[in-house]
């Protein structure tokens, strides 16, 4: 592990349009030690020529191949598993970074001494002229002690933020082989070891809204089988927070997060059918796993209140109405 | 109506008119006489609103959003100065009044992290019909 050395890995596959502007951002970054492993998932355009020309002009820019498509999860992994860096960051092969995005990232994650660092985005949508609410702009501020309340804040994109190498091999936190949520499922395993968190107001991310990026066509990844995909990232976690001794301390943040996939996925159930099996899935977990029925039973999750939650939200309507 | 139904400045315009957002102005610059207000969102919704309604009579002191990273009174939009969102507290206002279509999330976050020292009342500019609002409170739940 080299210290100060940043990683940034880019999953990519059929980038052809945009890993050039995504590479230019990254080496054209104020901070200047870093490495940037791509790790191309089986693309069938020019996207590993275009990359081999600025492995070629910058040794900070390496490529590995996978010799089979396997997805975003697994794609990641191998760039997790050659970075030398002392932090990790990503970076989506259609996007890019700020000039200063590394420098302030770091520099902020050693100068408040936090296990996690979380910068803000800025959408730009290739689509319309009217924006959307950037939902990544609701993140811890300045610096915060994680407890139940604030991890589920935190939202399940990697890309805004940066993480120690040393806590990822520490818990052998990895995205989940074959899964879709695989993001998902790395944030809360992350956010389940880390103890503190600085939220950087400054938008340092661009976050590039286009037609067929994977999160406009999100209800294509959330359709079918996949939907199913978000079970496993419950009990991916599961596992993680068992082998690794944390459930009696995380199980409140677990059961919040099952509760925002489930919701999630239930959204996405085009019929009762389908609606009838993510249930059944569901509670086949629990059965398995042996989990308190009363407490983890599918209904029982989804009508996760709290009368302090509801005297909040009653709260926060009224301020929405001029009487 | 979703942020994707919006496609030109008319579908804004058109809402404003369905919303009655003209009686709904009356009443609230009667609420607000003599505050001090602050408009959080400078985006093309606030300002369609102030290019076809008269917001002459709501003490407007500055007009703040999450991409102004400076304030001052030399910057202006729409007319008024620019305060960057870390600078509202210096301000002072009475109220701040969000600008924009979809507003809880907005006003939960002002209320929680930005504006949680801040001795304001904040809520929305518009007033949303019922079930509008409670269809943006489920969808944000």
């Amino acid at each position: 592990m080299q210290k100060g050395l940043i990683s940034i890995i880019i999953p990519v596959y059929n980038a052809g349009k945009f890993i050039e502007r995504c590479l230019q951002s990254l080496l054209g970054q104020t901070y200047s030690n870093i490495e940037i492993l791509c790790v191309d998932d089986c693309s069938h355009d020019n996207s590993c020529e275009l990359i081999n020309e600025f492995v070629k002009k910058d040794n900070r820019v390496k490529l590995f191949q996978n010799k089979e498509n396997s997805g975003p999860a697994t794609t990641r992994n191998v760039g997790l598993d050659n970075a030398n860096g002392e932090f990790i960051m990503f970076c989506d092969n259609d996007d890019e970074y700020k000039p200063t995005m590394c420098e302030v990232m770091v520099n902020t994650l050693i100068k408040e001494d936090v296990d996690l660092g979380i910068c803000r985005s800025e959408i730009f949508n290739l689509d319309l002229d009217i924006g959307a609410y950037n939902y990544t702009n609701k993140i811890p501020l300045e610096r915060q002690i994680l407890n139940q309340d604030n991890r589920v804040a935190i939202n399940v994109f990697v890309w805004n933020k940066i993480y120690k190498k040393e806590l990822i091999d520490k818990y052998a936190i990895r995205f989940p082989d074959g899964l879709m949520g695989e993001d998902t499922a790395f944030i809360i395993m992350y956010c389940a070891v880390a103890k503190s968190v600085f939220g950087i107001i400054e938008p340092l991310y661009n976050f590039i809204l286009r037609p067929n990026s994977a999160t406009n066509t999100i209800g294509k990844f959330n359709s079918g089988n996949r939907l199913f995909d978000r079970i496993k990232i419950i009990e991916y976690v599961y596992d993680f927070l068992i082998e690794n001794d944390l459930f009696d301390t995380q199980e409140q943040y677990f059961k919040e997060m099952a509760k925002l996939e489930l919701d999630y996925i239930s959204g996405f159930a085009k019929s009762k059918n389908v609606a009838w099996k993510i249930k059944k899935t569901y509670n086949n977990f629990v059965k398995r796993k042996k989990l308190n029925w009363k407490k983890y039973n599918y209904s029982a999750i989804r009508c996760l209140f709290s009368f302090a939650r509801v005297k909040e939200s009653i709260k926060l309507f009224k301020k929405c109405v001029w009487i | 109506m979703t942020n994707k139904e919006f496609k030109s400045k008319d579908d804004y315009i058109k809402y404003l008119k369905k919303i009655n957002f003209k009686k709904h102005l009356k009443k609230i610059e009667k609420i607000l006489k003599d505050k001090k207000i602050v408009i959080y969102g400078a985006g093309i919704f606030f300002e369609i609103i102030q290019e076809n309604y008269d917001l002459s009579n709501l003490n407007i002191i500055a007009i703040s959003d999450r991409k102004f990273s400076e304030s001052g009174a030399n910057e202006k939009i729409f007319g008024y100065p620019v305060c960057a969102l870390a600078d509202i507290a210096k301000l002072s206002p009475d109220y701040v009044l969000v600008g924009t279509i979809k507003f809880i999330k907005i006003i939960q976050d002002l209320e929680s992290q930005h504006l949680k020292d801040v001795n304001c009342i904040i809520k929305p500019l518009i007033n949303k019909p019922f079930f509008e609002l409670l269809k943006e409170f489920w969808s944000c739940a």
